[in-house]
């Protein structure tokens, strides 16, 4: 399609790394976080962090809503997934995911029905052709997953779909912002928010990060001309002292984002007064459930889980990571106990995580230099 | 071929872009492809007024948006 | 509230773990642990898992830590240490290369062939790999109680075909029939001898900074077709699986640059990352790829795309990587561009010094990427 190529002109790219070259001041050091997994996603696969001056860095922020499910949550989901006659099923995402003693894939080796789906409608699907078996669907992911969710759950009511249930462990995205922003140790500079949860909440819900923590940010496509230029759009806010939300990403994003999907994800979900993030401890009304009309659904009310809270490992330091507190190799167990074989925490658990990202380009990830 | 081996759907969440082909189940559900020619069922629910020959951004497996046609076009 | 950690391992104290020594700057503490995640990846992989999972089926790096942490040190040979394609053995100063393999594909048939012809052409490409014609194969059929007569004619028919094609004979059969359930319809195992070729000098561990890379044809076709003939996705293309006999390109590099080729391989399970990430770490060099070199079917990005898999990771069935040392990579790659299915064939990248064992990717936008092997099985029973 040629207005996506267009995004993706490596001659823009090059025009636009130089003018972030000509941007910058000497010495300077800047440091600008992306939390939509998205962005990292393009970054990575387009290399844009290589285009980048070398004091222009890149972080990742807790923009995975897999790796944040605290361990106890996994084990919910496993010893669902054990439940006599239930087919479990989920993002592919969330198989390797550690609980407190295993994986859902492992729970797979050991014989449970898991099943790997790549939307909520597979999984309804899944009920109807097996009337005999419950099947659960492990809901994840920020408010860009949420209305898939929510549709879904629409639908089994309408058409009663007796034997589907969902357990719900959707995020929003603004609350592990704010607990970050509040952070006294954060080091940042900018953000480039919110990606394609801004087509669902818009760009309203950052309003409060210049206002309140002055702050620049840039709302930014997913293409790499889209990240260059919003890199270049901080760089040119901070520099002149102001701060504000622009959305460079307004061919996609309305400022009141998805009205509708808005109205239907009030009406399945509730927002739980808490919920537990790996690495970042309990943020309030950041976890949403499903509503009371919709409880039929409710697999924790089906269902009997654990319920067990689990602490992160004493020896995880991913808070601090995701902060931009420490780097990587400066928390104790990264590389050692902690790999992306064997992760620990949030950060080593997606690839897409600073961790994992470090640890698998190790000494290129530093020098950026092929020989 | 450019894509993260480890590519979540819902870490990385992604959108991606497709065309629709025909609308169905009472402007519920799409039938869309991508420009390769893939087909797959959309839920389209969550935007208004879904015709055939729309491009949606569509994320695990539902239509968030529809994109405009007429890009703005970069000075 | 329970507390439970991950584990004893976790909560002792960790030995390796560098302690910052007084006046330690950052950046030594940096260099310390990058030496430690180098050295580490650099050793043989532990097989340290207590169940076995569909990840070891995948091609990718629990399928290495199987083999090189369990299958290869309680084996322990010189020919098996090589981890080649097919194992070596000279008889009377003749070179013999033998392989084995199983199939375990599910469906048993699916757009492009079927779980008889894989087998064949599977067995006699891990034999050409070696630089060694295919000349024959055993072949052990485990069979499902309640398999239909005619799916089993339909098979054993399809094998008969691609051996008359990859001109090897089957010399030595099994057949076993387990209960219902036991296995999924059919499940094919084979071992395959050839001659290795006077031409051919081929290690994985001989790559020097320099040589080209080169691809033989189109990828990820035949993991795409088994993932939409699975119909578990609503997924409309026709993608259909590249399963072929490769002996006849061998032969054509062969003749054409036989002393300049370095190493072959096909890039099966796991997909041509695994291939070259498997090379790069056993010559202990580097590799850059150019991503814009790389022929791909848009049918095929498309899935993947929709998918969320890499088409480098995606298996194939009839695709392979040669390595040529420059002075012979035009005319080897003129030689595969003649050969019937490897009409895409290309040259996509080059072999570097450093950072060690790594494959790195220019990407269509400009910026390099790290291009790592497989962890997980985003797509099980895939051959």
């Amino acid at each position: 399609m040629r207005f996506v190529d267009e995004f993706r002109d490596p001659e823009l790219g090059r025009t636009l790394a130089g003018e972030i070259l000509a941007t910058v001041q000497a010495g300077r050091h800047y440091k600008i976080m992306e939390v939509c997994g998205g962005h990292t996603h393009s970054i990575y696969k387009y290399g844009v962090d290589d285009l980048l001056p070398e004091n222009v860095e890149l972080v990742h922020g807790p923009g995975c809503p897999v790796c944040v499910i605290p361990m106890g949550r996994v084990d919910d989901a496993i010893a669902l997934a054990h439940e006599p006659g239930v087919i479990f099923t989920c993002f592919g995402d969330m198989m390797r995911v550690p609980g407190s003693a295993g994986t859902l894939q492992d729970a797979k080796a050991r014989g449970a029905d898991i099943r790997m789906v790549y939307s909520p409608l597979d999984a309804l699907r899944i009920a109807r052709s097996e009337p005999g078996r419950q099947v659960v669907f492990f809901a994840i992911g920020f408010e860009t997953t949420a209305p898939s969710t929510a549709l879904t759950l629409k639908r089994a009511r309408a058409e009663s779909v007796p034997n589907f249930s969902v357990f719900c462990n959707h995020v929003t995205i603004v609350p592990p912002l704010r607990a970050l922003l509040d952070s006294p140790d954060l080091r940042l500079d900018g953000f480039i928010g919110l990606g394609h949860v801004s087509t669902i909440v818009g760009v309203r819900p950052l309003d409060f990060i210049p206002a309140e923590y002055d702050m620049p940010v840039v709302v930014s496509g997913f293409e790499p001309v889209d990240i260059l230029e919003s890199v270049l759009m901080i760089l040119r806010q901070l520099h002149s002292g102001a701060s504000a939300v622009e959305n460079q990403y307004a061919r996609v994003v309305p400022y009141e984002g998805n009205v509708r999907a808005l109205e239907v994800l009030a009406e399945v979900f509730a927002l739980r007064p808490h919920f537990e993030w790996r690495g970042l401890g309990f943020i309030a009304q950041s976890g949403l459930k499903l509503s009371d009309a919709y409880a039929g659904f409710d697999a924790e009310l089906r269902f009997a889980v654990p319920g067990v809270r689990v602490a992160d490992p004493k020896a995880c330091q991913c808070g601090e990571v995701l902060k931009g507190v420490i780097k990587p190799f400066e928390c104790k167990v990264f590389g050692t106990a902690c790999t992306p074989e064997r992760p620990i925490g949030t950060c080593m658990v997606s690839s897409e995580g600073a961790c994992a990202a470090y640890y698998n380009y190790g000494r290129f990830a530093r020098d950026r230099e092929l020989v | 071929m450019t894509l993260d081996p480890h590519h979540c759907i819902t870490c990385s969440d992604e959108g991606v872009q497709l065309t629709v082909l025909r609308v169905e189940d009472d402007g519920e559900m799409a039938r869309c492809r991508d420009e390769s020619g893939t087909e797959t069922a959309v839920q389209v629910a969550l935007v208004a007024d879904v015709l055939p020959g729309d491009t949606l951004l569509v994320h695990a497996g539902t239509a968030l948006l529809r994109v405009r046609l007429t890009e703005q076009v970069r000075a | 509230m329970s507390d439970i950690g991950l584990g004893p391992e976790l909560d002792r104290a960790l030995p390796d773990a560098p302690a910052p020594a007084a006046g330690d700057r950052v950046a030594e503490r940096e260099d310390r642990i990058l030496d430690i995640i180098e050295k580490t990846r650099a050793k043989r992989p532990k097989f340290r898992d207590d169940h076995i999972t569909m990840a070891h089926g995948a091609g990718g790096k629990a399928t290495a830590a199987l083999i090189e942490g369990l299958l290869v040190p309680a084996f322990a040979s010189p020919s098996l240490d090589v981890l080649g394609d097919a194992g070596l053995v000279t008889v009377d100063g003749v070179g013999l290369a033998m392989t084995t393999d199983s199939f375990v594909v599910k469906p048993i048939r699916f757009p492009g062939g079927s779980i008889g012809e894989l087998a064949v052409n599977g067995t006699a490409n891990d034999i050409a790999m070696a630089g060694a014609r295919p000349l024959a194969l055993t072949l052990s059929l485990i069979l499902e109680e309640g398999l239909p007569a005619d799916v089993l004619r339909a098979e054993v028919q399809a094998i008969a075909d691609a051996a008359a094609v990859a001109g090897v004979s089957i010399i030595a059969g099994d057949t076993k029939v387990v209960e219902r359930g036991a296995c999924d319809q059919m499940y094919i195992c084979t071992t395959g001898i050839g001659q290795v070729d006077a031409r051919a000098t081929l290690a994985p561990n001989c790559l020097r900074p320099g040589d080209r890379i080169l691809l033989s044809g189109r990828i990820g076709e035949h993991g795409t077709a088994i993932m939409l003939a699975r119909g578990e996705f609503e997924l409309g293309a026709t993608v259909e699986s590249d399963t072929r006999a490769l002996w006849p390109a061998v032969d054509a590099l062969l003749g054409a640059a036989g002393p300049s080729l370095r190493c072959l391989r096909d890039a099966t399970r796991g997909g041509v990352a695994s291939v070259l990430n498997e090379l790069a770490r056993a010559s202990s060099v580097a590799m850059l790829v150019r991503e814009n070199a790389v022929a791909i079917l848009p049918a095929v990005m498309g899935a993947a795309e929709l998918l969320g898999i890499d088409p480098m990771h995606v298996a194939n069935e009839g695709v392979f990587v040669a390595v040529v040392d420059p002075d012979g990579a035009a005319a080897a790659l003129a030689a595969l561009r003649t050969v019937p299915g490897c009409e895409d064939a290309a040259e996509i990248g080059e072999v570097k010094t450093s950072p060690t064992g790594m494959v790195l990717v220019e990407t269509s936008f400009g910026g390099k990427r790290v291009m790592d092997q497989l962890v997980g099985d985003p797509l099980p029973r895939i051959c």
